[in-house]
């Protein structure tokens, strides 16, 4: 108590200091204009309808823990997600989206018809078409067409419900990753994981509901924001683990400092804090002290979560994890892990897919078919262990890139390239979903015989992201969150729900 | 050539129609301004009134144009068109009778200009109806309100239902055809609003097709101009229904394909036109009405919840709306039977019970089994053997249990055999899946999902290109 008091005491002495005759004059001037402008920016606030300042303020629940669960809207199918976001965006010609029709036009010039009026990243002029590198072969009951990129992937084929049309309108990675995350290519929305954190909570209070774990070594080209929280209280954004050595830094107690006196030191702080919000209301001060809260308690259960080294080595074989490297394979066992122990949405991002063929690397017979061989094996096992499980059955596995890429093999410079290539393409590529909720085997909408556009089940980001809302019981369009004087919406004023893939 | 003059005059009704509204009501306000000598406003009345009676003229004759060329049904703009030429016709007779009496203080021209007031705001109003749809100024009004009134008149139909048993029987017009374009084009092809003079309400108005003549094809549902304006791209102005409304979905307008390529009976069923079930299968409702049992339960009191959550379990309702409820130990792992039983208050709210990783045991299965609407349980990681699994045949509504990595033993999972509800089992894991062969899980009333899945190497695994 005493110590709490010198703090208190400390605090006050330093808030004291700050009151000089220069902040008299500042606070006149400055404070009678915000006096003027207060009526106007009514509104502006982010709690809106909540008094800013006063001691009977009502906390509820969620208040004192923004993590706190909701129920959802509706009933919902999944409780929780897994995104696996291939950055760069994989070329879905080689992959699922088989055109027999391009085998038969491979290195001719594409059609004018197509190009007009058109952009691209990276080709100019008149490119040559490119037929698929890769051979393809119908699989498992559904039928689906996997290429023998995806040899392990080809086997599960008809847990998933592909989307074969999905198109975007932001050909560079950074905007169209945004869009793809957070519904707006520009910075400053809150990402699915986000809005999802924020509407239901997480369930198990010693882990964050949203981990972020990336590998491909690079995190993705826009930044973090694809997992910030944007305008959503900052406690909702992605909690990013390290992919390699500890996940979480700084978990172990230092030496000489013993957990209760760890304790009494947080929750001295966050008395301090609290007093602090009571006098200021800002939200941002409760997301300060329960990240402080989830810190400790995250002592306990992280090192145990994320630790694959006590997985059985028949689970490291499925996976074919590689053990202290930074791997896809690891980070999807450990979202195998974290699902398990209740974790509301894993987001994993793989970088290293933008095969545009200008070295050996971005070759599309060459480096591309080695990420696929990263990834292949991993996820088959991913949807198989969370089968075997039974947690397939609540959650929700999501496949994609920012965009496509295109049918035509890419003249950097309108110069022929010595490697086989494909641009970012925005037209049509492909998606795919399983778990909760989705109608397994099934597949929905069609490309063109080049696999240009779509011509049939054409499906925006905007409805993808309808979609993972509804299966996990929102309603898309009621799901808002006031900024700025207005409700914002993930999917803005857009976007249908894909009944066609819903189980 | 000048084909769009008359559209484009009927378009300006709307525009018009407010210069008699001002005309009027300004002869009127001079008419009845209080002063004492009003034969000094007599000539701004005359005024005022002969161009309220051009205009409404103009406005008459606009809005007639209107009607012929949108496509309106008499029934629906009767009202608004009588009382537009009424309120003409008597702003003509109030001019000529001001104009004969040179005065404005008459009982004749009091009660001229008293019915024109009335049939003004009338046309007026409805005329606003006839825009903005008849429930505009009502439907902001409170729900109650609106319900004392009688004022909700919206027409609703529901998506396409088949019943997954009987769906054969079903005819394919009634039962399939109608339902899809009820839901997607009836709100603006019916009896009141007929779009393109096109109503899509029954047999015979499907027969007759509208302004541009039939719209189906018999055989040739590619030709027909149903479905042909369906599948024309989004942005195309003729797409229908327009881009703003809800959309079919694919397998609807497959439905309505083959309806017309069956020959576009209105008598047969779905399985004399030999319709194959995969384009109707996602049609199918099924019996049971749906995953979680329908309950009338009041919500858990505050402060029975607040105790339990405070013991360390995890509760939470189903849905904002729903009063059943998930109970978890997700936050509890020291949870044991007896804190299990402390549920007791809540028994009838558990629809999902998930223990796993607590350290309950076969003792608590008689409890579980007092759970009437539990739908689904879990019980991964815990040292259930199932010693007691017959118990959970009360539950009749468990359609899934998780026992991954328990006990759980193959002679105990028997006993659940022909359990009412069950669907599948998860036991991954278990000394069960150790011992349990397949023929034998082919012989239970439900699925056994026991993993152990691999994906054997393959020799593209190590290769590098």
């Amino acid at each position: 108590m005493k110590r709490l008091e010198n703090l208190l005491t400390e605090l006050h002495r330093n808030q004291l200091e700050k009151q000089t005759r220069r902040h008299f004059l500042m606070d006149c001037v400055s404070k009678m204009g915000g006096l003027a402008l207060a009526p106007l920016l009514l509104g502006c606030e982010t709690n809106s309808g909540k008094p800013a300042n006063s001691q009977q303020l009502q906390l509820s629940a969620r208040d004192l823990n923004p993590l706190s669960p909701l129920p959802p809207p509706y009933f919902a199918k999944a409780k929780s997600v897994i995104y696996l976001h291939m950055a760069g965006s994989p070329s879905q010609l080689e992959l699922f989206d088989f055109k027999p029709e391009l085998v038969k036009y491979n290195n001719q010039p594409c059609p004018e018809s197509l190009l007009e009026g058109r952009k691209f990243a990276f080709i100019r002029g008149v490119p040559n078409l490119l037929g698929p590198q890769s051979n393809f072969a119908q699989h498992g009951e559904s039928g689906a067409w996997v290429s023998d990129y995806l040899p392990h992937f080809s086997k599960v084929v008809d847990e998933v419900a592909f989307l074969k049309a999905v198109h975007t309108d932001q050909f560079n990675h950074g905007p169209a990753q945004l869009f793809m995350q957070t519904g707006s290519p520009r910075l400053g929305r809150p990402s699915l994981g986000s809005w999802v954190t924020y509407g239901l909570g997480t369930e198990n209070q010693n882990l964050p509901g949203f981990v972020v774990l990336t590998s491909g070594g690079k995190t993705p080209d826009a930044g973090k924001s694809v997992w910030g929280s944007g305008f959503l209280p900052s406690v909702y954004q992605g909690v990013q683990c390290r992919s390699k050595g500890d996940p979480v830094l700084y978990l172990e107690d230092p030496k000489g400092i013993n957990r209760d006196l760890k304790q009494t030191l947080i929750s001295s702080i966050n008395e301090v804090n609290k007093a602090e919000f009571e006098a200021f209301g800002d939200p941002e001060t409760l997301a300060r002290i329960n990240q402080y809260e989830m810190a400790y308690r995250m002592q306990i259960e992280v090192p145990e979560v994320m630790n694959i080294n006590d997985e059985p080595e028949y689970i490291h074989e499925l996976y074919g994890t590689k053990p202290g490297e930074e791997a896809f394979a690891n980070n999807c066992l450990l979202a195998r892990k974290l699902v398990e122990k209740g974790v509301r949405f894993v987001q994993l991002y793989d970088w290293g897919w933008d095969s545009h063929g200008t070295d050996h690397d971005t070759a599309i017979d060459l480096g591309f078919r080695n990420k696929c061989n990263e990834i292949d094996r991993p996820i088959a096992a991913l949807l198989l262990d969370l089968k075997q499980r039974g947690l397939l059955e609540d959650t929700l596995v999501v496949w994609g890139g920012e965009f496509g890429r295109t049918p035509m093999q890419e003249n950097r410079e309108g110069k022929t390239q010595g490697f086989k290539g494909r641009d970012h393409h925005v037209d049509a590529f492909t998606m795919w979903m399983a778990g909760a909720g989705i109608k397994s085997g099934a597949s929905y909408g069609q490309t063109d015989d080049f696999g240009f556009s779509g011509v049939e089940g054409k499906v925006s980001v905007h409805d993808v992201q309808a979609t993972i809302l509804q299966v996990l019981g929102f309603d898309h369009e009621k799901f808002t969150y006031n900024f700025q004087g207005r409700p914002f919406r993930l999917t803005d004023v857009e976007g249908e729900i894909i009944r066609d893939i819903l189980a | 050539m000048l084909h769009f003059i008359f559209p484009l005059i009927g378009r300006f009704h709307p525009l018009i129609v407010h210069l008699p509204i001002g005309f009027i009501l300004i002869s009127l306000i001079f008419m009845y301004f209080p002063r004492k000598d009003k034969s000094i406003f007599l000539p701004t009345v005359k005024f005022a009134l002969l161009l309220s009676t051009v205009s409404a003229f103009f406005a008459c004759i606009t809005g007639i144009i209107l009607y012929n060329q949108e496509g309106f049904a008499f029934d629906t703009v009767r009202n608004h068109l009588v009382l537009g030429i009424t309120t003409a016709l008597i702003c003509l007779s109030l001019y000529f009778l001001i104009k004969k009496k040179q005065t404005t203080s008459d009982p004749k021209i009091h009660m001229a200009s008293g019915i024109l007031f009335l049939t003004l705001t009338l046309t007026g109003h409805l005329g606003g109806n006839l825009t903005h749809g008849e429930t505009y100024l009502t439907e902001v009004l409170p729900e109650g309100i609106q319900e004392t009134f009688g004022w909700k008149i919206e027409e609703q139909f529901g998506p396409l239902s088949l019943d997954e048993e009987k769906w054969q029987e079903a005819l394919f017009f009634e039962e399939v055809v109608q339902p899809i374009l009820n839901q997607n084009c009836r709100s603006c092809h019916n009896e009141k609003n007929r779009k393109g003079d096109l109503m899509l309400t029954s047999k015979e108005t499907l027969l007759k097709g509208g302004k541009n003549g039939e719209i189906l094809s018999i055989g040739k549902p590619m030709e027909s101009h149903l479905i042909e304006r369906m599948l024309l791209p989004l942005d195309h102005e003729d797409h229908m229904p327009p881009k703003e409304k809800r959309q079919p979905i694919k397998s609807e307008v497959e439905l309505l394909k083959a309806w017309l390529l069956a020959g576009a009976s209105f008598e047969e069923t779905l399985g004399q036109s030999e319709v194959p079930v995969a384009l109707v299968s996602s049609f199918f409702v099924r019996n049971e009405t749906s995953f979680y049992p329908e309950v009338q339960l009041e919500p858990i009191e505050e402060n029975i919840l607040k105790d339990l959550k405070s013991k360390g379990f995890f509760i939470e309702k189903l849905s904002e709306e729903s009063p059943l409820v998930k109970v978890s130990s997700i936050n509890f792992p020291d949870c044991e039977n007896q804190d299990v039983a402390s549920l007791e208050p809540i028994i009838e709210y558990i629809t999902i019970l998930d223990l796993s990783h607590s350290k309950v045991n076969d003792d608590l299965i008689p409890f579980v089994g007092k759970m009437e609407n539990l739908t689904l349980l879990k019980l991964n990681e815990t040292d259930i053997q199932g010693q007691n699994f017959e118990i959970l045949k009360n539950n009749i509504h468990l359609a899934t249990i998780h026992l991954t990595k328990s006990q759980v033993k193959k002679e105990n999972l028997l006993k659940l055999n022909s359990h009412p509800r069950l669907q599948k089992v998860f036991a991954y894991d278990t000394p069960l899946a150790k011992e349990m062969t397949n023929e034998k899980i082919n012989g239970l009333s439900f699925k056994v999902e026991m993993g152990n899945f691999e994906l054997p190497s393959l020799p593209t695994d190590k290769v590098k290109y």
